[in-house]
């Protein structure tokens, strides 16, 4: 198999991933349920992996990051803590549904006034816009670090500057690029960035979370075990804990401990970056111009905002046929469809027949991406 | 390699769990299909359906019906086929 699907997860995992859990789940308690040697030992690790992430992130406090079960539950935290009664919000196009969806319950919940900013043609964020909608007043700002469906970056910085410049927060879903991508909270003024385990981290799936800036008031989604404060009627507020009720995840987070230290042991996310966007760029190149093939994303406009994701359709047929066609003669995996972002499908025009998504990662090598350019060259040809 | 559209029965269900239910319950009877992308013509969005013969509908339903898979839609459209030669 010829795995392409590195936006929907990390397949492939690096063997310390695969023995850091298993390992885990051989001799770990339950953090901070006691005083147990496999108690305390799985504090060890909640502990370590919460010092990778915020180092990875550029988190000051590593008790402001507080882990979940993926970035979709972070996002639905993360903006239910935050957004309250008639707040107004304003996000983007780009946006997957663990954004748009955590919003429209709050505009039928909290009667939350939300507002998209939209793209141009290659699916880039319209920034004037961006700087129109957010006006003072404005709670805060949703915003993805880099789309699911093009993989086109999103200049965070930016946003943040004017999302402060109104007041208003900023929530960061760096789902696709944690692990690929540089991100630093306080150089980019990000206030709460939400991240998922299993995609450019390599970790395994059941992970994620979100680092929050010192002085950001997050109010707890969930409320249960803490291990602490157990005769107080409400969860307590202490950092992370206010974010974690119940049992952490502790041989997940193991791996995407391993997953982290993997990463850095090979450069860092922009080195791992420059990886795979090397390898998607070389099958732009061998995809681009050829006759009845549509490539979206800024590959043309600006390929320094693309990360590692050819997003493509073929004249005459459906995303779906195309995937399927790449899968049963290549054994090609790859994902057709809306990618859970239907306001960037609506953008790009793309609603009826969806995008076929060709995501590379780190264990992909140059020989398979050619395959599938001679594959896609092959389909397109008839 | 020529490329061809063939009448395909689609089967397409409410949930992703009871799409990969059909997968078993067909395994297990010995149904012929096999699972493919939601197409576009079908529904949009994401999801898995199930692709079979146009003729084995009726055996398929049966199976389904018996086994309480739920499913939301059943359509014969015309899927594409790599064919060599």
């Amino acid at each position: 198999m010829i795995y392409l699907d590195n936006a929907a997860t990390t397949m492939h995992k690096p063997r310390e991933v695969v023995d850091a859990v298993a390992a885990a789940m051989c001799s770990l308690g339950n953090a901070g349920r006691g005083a147990s040697a496999g108690a305390l030992d799985a504090g060890r690790v909640a502990l370590r992996c919460r010092e990778a992430v915020a180092r990875l992130l550029g988190c000051p406090r590593a008790d402001h990051v507080c882990f979940s079960a993926n970035s979709t539950a972070a996002l639905n935290a993360a903006l239910s803590g935050l957004v309250g009664q008639g707040d107004r919000v304003v996000t983007t196009v780009l946006e997957h549904n663990s954004v748009l969806r955590p919003l429209a319950r709050l505009a039928d919940e909290r009667g939350a006034e939300v507002a998209y900013v939209g793209c141009d043609a290659h699916g880039l964020l319209d920034m004037a816009e961006l700087e129109r909608l957010v006006v003072p007043g404005t709670r805060l700002v949703a915003v993805t670090h880099g789309s699911n469906v093009t993989g086109n970056l999103v200049d965070v910085a930016r946003v943040a500057e004017i999302a402060h410049a109104a007041g208003a927060l900023v929530v960061a879903d760096a789902s696709q690029t944690a692990g690929s991508a540089p991100v630093d909270m306080v150089a980019m003024g990000l206030d709460v960035v939400c991240f998922t385990g299993h995609k450019g981290l390599m970790g395994p799936q059941g992970t994620g979370g979100m680092a929050v800036a010192e002085g950001v008031d997050v109010r707890p989604w969930a409320e249960g075990g803490s291990g602490v404060h157990s005769f107080e009627r409400r969860h307590p507020l202490e950092w992370p804990t206010r974010m974690e009720a119940g049992t952490l995840n502790c041989h997940g987070l193991a791996g995407l401990l391993a997953g982290i230290e993997y990463i850095e042991k090979n450069g860092g996310p922009a080195a791992v970056g420059a990886r795979e966007h090397e390898l998607a760029r070389r099958l732009y190149e061998g995809v681009r111009g050829v006759p009845g093939v549509t490539v979206y994303g800024a590959w043309e406009a600006d390929p320094a905002l693309c990360g590692s994701i050819v997003a493509l359709n073929v004249d005459g047929l459906d995303s779906a046929e195309v995937a399927d066609a790449l899968s049963e003669g290549w054994g090609v995996a790859c994902r057709a469809g809306a990618h859970c972002a239907p306001l960037m499908h609506r953008a790009l025009g793309t609603e009826r027949r969806g995008i076929v998504r060709l995501s590379c990662g780190w264990f992909n090598t140059e020989d398979e991406i050619d395959t599938v350019v001679a594959a896609v060259r092959e389909i397109a040809a008839g | 390699m020529a490329r061809v559209r063939v009448p395909s029965l689609v089967v397409t269900f409410p949930t992703t769990a009871a799409a990969m239910s059909c997968e078993e319950c067909c395994e297990r009877r010995g149904l012929p299909g096999r699972m493919i992308p939601v197409p576009g013509e079908v529904a949009a969005g994401c999801g898995l359906a199930w692709k079979a013969a146009a003729g084995d509908r009726d055996e398929l339903v049966a199976a389904l019906d018996a086994d309480g898979v739920p499913v939301e839609g059943m359509t014969v459209i015309e899927l594409l086929e790599f064919r060599t030669g």
